[in-house]
Order: structure tokens, then sequence, then C-alpha cells
């Protein structure tokens, strides 16, 4: 059940419908039942592996707390929740490099096992992680199995995150939601704009993008720039647009989750975009491995720019198992360490040397951030090594692959990507909100610009296509 | 509230539109049942030119009764300028010409149709004995090697038939080490074809569409109305960026390749089925200038005149069948692609009159 499918919304809107017309005390149990419901929609027999994984968690995190929540004994806890990520995940990637190398020291290849992914397994492993050390930590544990089993299997975020942490939605699995227009309001305005992102920006971008990426495309620079940019573009619609649905599916319910991103392509530094992108892994990877391996090496400078690289190349295979995710990952600890380094900040600078580094910075991480794309999007090193070997060959400045129309489209989707932006980033959004003339229209304009909206992105909609980050 | 109300007078809208449009649709060309020669008002061509091809396929002309000629290409099969009642397609005039000596033509164009789809059809055809021709004509168009993929309407047809996915990907794997190029885009279409075919058995998705597009103007009317904006999305890029239609454009290298490489195949499967395939370069129109870049189609024109040689394949240039006289206008200026009924009929006549031998057996 795609989130942008008619499926999903008969599905919410007949969750939505008998939430709010049972017993309060009914609540919790229906949710869960509606959760299970949609992860069991892609494959029942891995409902089995989520309830299992959360009542392990559960009693692992009851028992954790009676054992003073000693390191000793979190361990194994964290052990069964990464060994199932890594025997879905990883095993074939292991067995593939272990071949690799037994072929090159003279032996036989091996038989690559092939096991399918469940959907969502990075998500929820990581969570089932953070809730243990978190537990351990002195956080407050659910006490009860049905609270926990929601905080595990609430379907907005069980597929692609956002990663919840238990304090940010504890108190409100514990305590009864209220019904609000303001709420339903606002969930309905965050899907909207979901499948707007969704349907209308990235699905188009896409098909772009794969041709660029084709195994036997053979791609000019301007070809690879617009599939670079094309992608850049395509998967940060996506992945906000399946933020924004999960966000405002779960505020039609009452309950509010963290934000995923914050205009990360606005970032001035390397830093800034990892706080502003994939916001609640970017904290996990920060708490829950940079932070321990920062301690554990007593802040020495030269191990704290290990930590990173070791931090981001964790980052990098929780995205996939290639060694293409790797790489990114380090690429990113290397933008870091230089972003560190070429843009230290400093709070007293004149102002014109202010703007200037920060100018820079921004060009900086921008570049930075679309080159990491390219090795984020290509099936593997090989394919990286073809595009650039097609990219020498060709003239600097003709298309090889791309139709006018295509680089048109792409350069359009930037634009306004960059306009929006610049909105933003001048303050004219909040401005334009406040004034009298927008307060006069709003009532009768903001309706219509919803009921336009809907109409192109039922226009746009050529079929539900499956979101980017369902594969990790 | 006030959205419920704008999204109700939306829906009135379009709706209206779309009655409109249906209206109009019924007093065009590709939706006018026309009786032949003998009085017959059996479709001879794919009278919506690609959309639904699957559902012309069952006035075929049967294969095992008669020798089947098909004929394949762009838009110039089937668009008729200024166009009078007693006008024909180049498919309909050589059946006519060709129908007395026991073989028939059947016409399957589309707009802009690349080397993929003419592949595809040839297998769709070749896959079952009474669509078997005996005789595949397909006229090439140098602009068409920018186009890649298949449209929708084909992926529908090539995914509704599991037989026919099969032979798909057995050709693809078969020629793998011969064209990489077209073979690796034959799987990735077929990959994404899988993905597809999964959604489309979501019963669910599918019933809830169904009713959906029954109930609601604009869901019912979507495919048209993105037909529509699609469209003035070009106009639009037109005015912004001064294109017209003689407006130079190249060809797109790594495009320009990958439909050699399926013309290739295109060729190398239709003898393996035992297929004629029969090439010919299309008609231009003579005095108006064209998008080409002269060099790049002379060089186009070698290499297919080459090809066919090499492997023996019937071939000819056209490009000058049609007089001037016999072209109409095109956005402001003389169209250098579409003729008007007397160019179908010359085009037609020529075709028979240089590949007769192929056409009629003894």
């Amino acid at each position: 059940m795609i989130f942008t499918s008619y499926t999903y919304a008969l599905f919410l809107f007949l969750v939505l419908l008998i939430y709010w017309g049972i017993s309060a005390k009914w609540r919790k149990r229906f949710l869960i039942f509606a959760s299970y419901t949609f992860f069991c929609s892609w494959k029942w027999q891995y409902g089995f592996l989520l309830l299992g994984l959360s009542v392990f968690n559960w009693a692992y995190g009851r028992w954790v707390i009676k054992k003073n929540g000693q390191r000793k004994y979190l361990w194994p806890g964290i052990v069964v929740n990464v060994s199932i990520l890594v025997i879905f995940k990883y095993t074939k990637f292991i067995v593939q490099n272990i071949s690799f190398v037994n072929v090159r020291l003279g032996g036989n290849p091996f038989s690559i096992p092939n096991i399918l992914l469940p959907l969502g397994i990075s998500f929820f492993t990581f969570q089932g992680v953070a809730y243990l050390v978190d537990v351990a930590s002195g956080e407050r544990p659910f006490i009860k199995l049905t609270d926990y089993l929601l905080f595990k299997a609430f379907w907005p975020q069980l597929i692609a995150g956002p990663i919840i942490r238990p304090r940010e939605i504890h108190d409100q699995i514990e305590n009864e939601r209220k019904w609000s227009n303001e709420n339903i309001e606002y969930g309905l305005k965050r899907i909207l704009s979901g499948f707007f992102k969704k349907v209308v920006l990235a699905d188009n971008l896409a098909p772009l993008v794969d041709a660029v990426f084709l195994k036997s495309a053979s791609p000019g620079f301007i070809d690879m720039a617009a599939g670079v940019l094309g992608f850049g573009l395509q998967i940060y619609f996506d992945f906000s647009a399946y933020s924004d649905i999960a966000i405002g599916s779960a505020r039609l319910f009452g309950y509010r989750f963290p934000e995923n991103f914050n205009w990360p392509y606005l970032a001035t530094s390397p830093r800034e975009f990892w706080s502003s992108w994939h916001m609640t892994l970017s904290r996990w990877i920060r708490d829950y491995l940079f932070t321990p391996l920062a301690v554990s090496f007593r802040g020495a400078k030269a191990y704290m720019l290990l930590a990173v690289m070791i931090s981001m190349g964790v980052c990098g295979l929780w995205h996939g198992a290639a060694w293409t995710f790797v790489i990114w990952g380090l690429w990113h600890g290397l933008l870091l360490i230089s972003g560190e380094l070429l843009f230290p900040q400093k709070k007293k600078r004149r102002p014109s040397i202010g703007y200037m580094i920060k100018y820079s910075g921004w060009v900086f991480t921008m570049v930075g951030v679309f080159i990491g794309w390219l090795l984020f999007r290509a099936e593997s090193i090989g394919a990286i090594q073809r595009i650039f070997k097609s990219v020498s060959m060709a003239p600097l400045l003709k298309p090889q692959l791309m139709r006018e129309n295509q680089l048109i489209l792409v350069a359009t989707i930037f634009l306004f990507t960059f306009f929006v932006n610049l909105l933003k980033k001048l303050g004219w959004q909040a401005k334009m909100r406040s004034s009298q003339f927008w307060l006069e229209v709003r009532p009768l304009v903001m309706p219509l610009i919803y009921a336009v909206a809907v109409a192109i992105i039922i226009i746009a909609d050529t079929g539900s296509k499956a979101f980017v980050y369902f594969q990790f | 509230m006030l959205f419920i109300v704008w999204s109700f007078f939306i829906n009135i809208g379009i709706f209206f539109w779309k009655n409109d449009l249906e209206r109009s649709r019924e007093k065009n060309l590709l939706q006018r049942q026309k009786a032949d020669s003998y009085g017959h008002t059996t479709p001879r061509y794919d009278l919506s030119v690609g959309e639904e091809t699957a559902n012309y396929l069952r006035f075929v002309p049967d294969a095992l009764r008669q020798r089947l000629i098909i004929l394949s290409g762009m838009s110039q099969m089937y668009a008729i300028n200024d166009q009078k009642d007693e006008d024909q397609t180049i498919s309909e005039w050589m059946d006519d010409l060709l129908k007395a000596s026991g073989s028939r033509v059947f016409g399957l164009a589309a707009p802009n149709i690349c080397n993929e789809e003419v592949l595809l059809l040839l297998l769709a055809m070749a896959n079952k004995a009474y669509t078997k021709p005996a005789v595949f004509i397909y006229g090439l168009c140098f602009d068409k090697f920018r186009n890649v993929d298949l449209r929708s309407s084909y992926e529908a047809l090539l995914r509704s038939e599991p037989d026919l996915m099969k032979k798909w990907e057995f050709l693809a794997n078969e020629y793998r080490d011969r064209y990489s190029k077209a073979t690796d885009k034959m799987l990735s279409t077929l990959k994404s074809l899988s993905e597809e075919k999964k959604k489309a058995n979501n019963s669910v998705e599918k019933v809830i569409r169904r009713h959906l597009s029954n109930l609601v103007p604009i869901i019912g009317a979507k495919e048209d109305l993105n037909a529509w904006f699609q469209g003035q999305l070009y106009l639009l890029r037109n005015k912004l960026f001064k294109i017209k239609p003689t407006s130079k454009r190249p060809q797109i290298p790594s495009r320009y390749q990958l439909n050699k490489e399926f013309l290739e195949l295109f060729l190398d499967e239709a003898k393996k089925k035992g297929v004629i395939p029969i090439i010919y370069i299309v008609p231009l129109n003579p005095q108006a200038e064209n998008p080409y870049v002269p060099e790049e189609y002379e060089s186009f024109k070698t290499w297919a005149k080459t090809l066919c040689e090499e492997q023996h394949i019937p071939f000819d240039n056209l490009e000058n069948v049609v007089p001037h006289a016999d072209w109409g206008e095109f956005l402001g200026g003389p169209d250098f692609k579409h003729f008007r009924g007397e160019g179908h009929r010359r085009t037609a006549e020529e075709l028979v009159r240089r590949f007769r031998s192929y056409f009629v057996t003894n």
C-alpha cells in the first residue's frame, strides 16, 4: 500500500472514521490492528518479524531496567536487533565480498543467497536499538505492551521514519488523544503537500534520472549534470513527501511526529546540511554512534575525525548494502571535516566577511552534496567509472542522451525549488503571510489553491510509484 | 467548505470540457469508420494510432488465409492535411491496390514511433500465426531516432501478454552480446513493467480507480487532461524559446545509437521469424525547410542504405516521391512531414511499384 495510492487514501479515511468513532479505550488497539494491516499488505509473513522483535524489545527493555541499565546487559539486546538487520539486509553483500576475495585467492565463487528485504527493517531495527539504549540510560520505558506495540508499529513512521524516540511520543501514546479541527486541517495540508511533491515533482523527474543511470546509457557532461541535479531534487521531493504524508497522517489521529527535513538545500555548511536532511537519522547517528565513539576516543582530535568517518561510513551502509553507499557516507564524512576546517563557525566577524563565508559555504556544501548524489544513485563503482568514461569521451556541452524538453523540465523544477528556497531565506514567505492583503484574501484563495493542487495531483498521477527510501 | 465548492466547480468545468472533447473526437478522422472501395467498414489501420492498439489487432486480416503486409511508421502514415471525404491513408491505398492479388495491408502507426516500439509491434504480430505478417514495411524517419522508450499504451500491450513478455526477455538475452545497448534497454523496460504488473494486479487499487473514474469527472478525464496540459506546456516552450517546427534539432548521440541497434535487431529478428522486412526513407516536403542538420541526415541515409544492402533487406529512398503541391501547412508554414490525401496515394503507389515482387506471390 503506497502512500500515494487511492488504496491508502481509502485506508486512511476508513481508519480515521472508525478511530474517532469508537470508544477511547479501544483506539490504541485499533491503531495497532490498522498498522499491522498496513504492514502486512506487502508481505504478511513479515508481520511476525515485526511483532516478534517488538515483543522482544519491550520485554528486554524492562529486564535491562531491572539490571539497573548496566551496559553489559544492554549489548545482547542491541546485538539481536543489529543481527536481524544484518541477516536480512547484509548477508548477500557479505557473501558477495567474501566470494570475491576467495575467487581472487584462486578459490571458487560462493552461491549468493537471495533474501527478500522486509520493508522498513532499517528503520524499525534502529528504533529498537535506540529504545534499549535510551531505557538503559534512564528514560521511562513503556510499561504496557500495547503502548510499545503502537510505538513500534504505528504505520505512518513504520516504513521510512521519522525515527521517533520514546520520549517524543511516550506521553502522546499514554494519554488519550482528543479530536481537534486544527490537527485535522494541519494533517490534511501536510498530506496534500506530500502528494504534490511526490506525484507532481519527484515522479516526473524519475524517468529522466533513470535514463542517465541506465547501464547502456552513454551520458555527456550536460546529461550527467542534469541527471545528478535531477536526482538530488527527486530524492528530496520523494523523501520529504513521504515525511509530510507520515507527519500529516499521524496528526489526523492526534499524534505529533518530529520533523525530518528543514530546507536542507539552504545549508551553508555540511554540518548544517546534516542537521536539516533526514534529521531523525542524523541525530540517531550522532547520539548512538558518533558520541559514544567520540567519548571512547576521549576527545583526541585525530580520533574525532576517525569517529566522523566511521559514523558517516555506517550511515552510508545503512542506506544500502553496496560499496557505493559506503563511499557516499565516507564522502560526506570528508565533507563534514573539510567544511569545519574551511568554514569554521566564529561568532565575531565583519558582516561582509560573514556573508562571503556563508555563501561560499553554501556553494561548497551544494557542490559536495550533489557530487555525493552521483555516488548514491549509481548502481556500482563500475557504473560510476562508466559514466565518467562516457563523459570524458563526449563533447563537453552537447547533450548525448537527454532531449531539450527533459533538460528544460529539470531546469524548471530546479528554478522552482531555488525560488521557493530563496523566498524562505529572505523571509518573504513570513512577510507575505502577515501582510494585510494576504490576510484578507486568504480565506477565499487558499481553498482554491488546495482545490487546484488536488486537481494537478490527479492529472499528473501516472500510477503510484514506490518511494525511493522504501528500499532502505 | 470553500475547498469543496471550488472542487465542485472544477469538476463541473471538466465534465463539460470532456463532453466537448468527445464530440470533437467523433468528428475527427481517427474515430470515423470509413467504408473502403468495396463498401467495407472494417478498420484497415490502428485508428487509435497506438493508444489502444490491442483493440485493433482483431481487425488485422487473417494471415493464415491471405498474404498479410504490415505498414508501420510515424504520424505520416495516418495524418492527412486538408482532408477530403475521399482521402485515404497509405495503408488503405495499398490495401486497395493489392487486395485483388490476394494480399492484404494493415497499418500499425503511432506518432513519433521509435525503433523499440516497432520491434515490439513485429514481435506482437509474429507471436500468433493468424497475425504473422509475410512482409513488414517500416518507413524510417530520421528525427524519430531521437525518441526512446515504449509509450504507456505499448507497455500495456506488452504487459497484457505474458507470452510476449517472455519472448521479449528471451530476445534481449539472445542478442545481449551483439546489441548491448538495445538489449539492456529491453531488460530495463521489462523490469519496470514487472513492477507495474504487480501494481496492476493489486485488485483493490484497480477497483477503486475504476469506480472513482466513473464517479469523479476529473479522475475519469485525467489522461485527456494530462495530454492537454502537456500540449500547452509544449506550446509555452515553443513560445518562450522561439521554437518552430523547422528549428534545427541535432541528433542526440546516445539515443541515435540506441535506435540504430534496435533497427538492426528488428531486421535480424524479422528475418529469423520468416518475415520479410522492407525499409524505406519516408517522403519529405522538397520545398519546406526541415529541422535536420544536413550532414547528419545524409550520414543517416547512407547508413540505412548500407545496412540494408549488407543484410540483403529490400530498401528504397522515397524522400522525393511527393511533390510540393501535395503537402499542407502546419503552424503557419509549409508542413515538411505530413501531406494531403494525394501524397498518401502517391506514396502507396510508389511502395507497391517498387516492392511489388515482395507483396504478391506467384
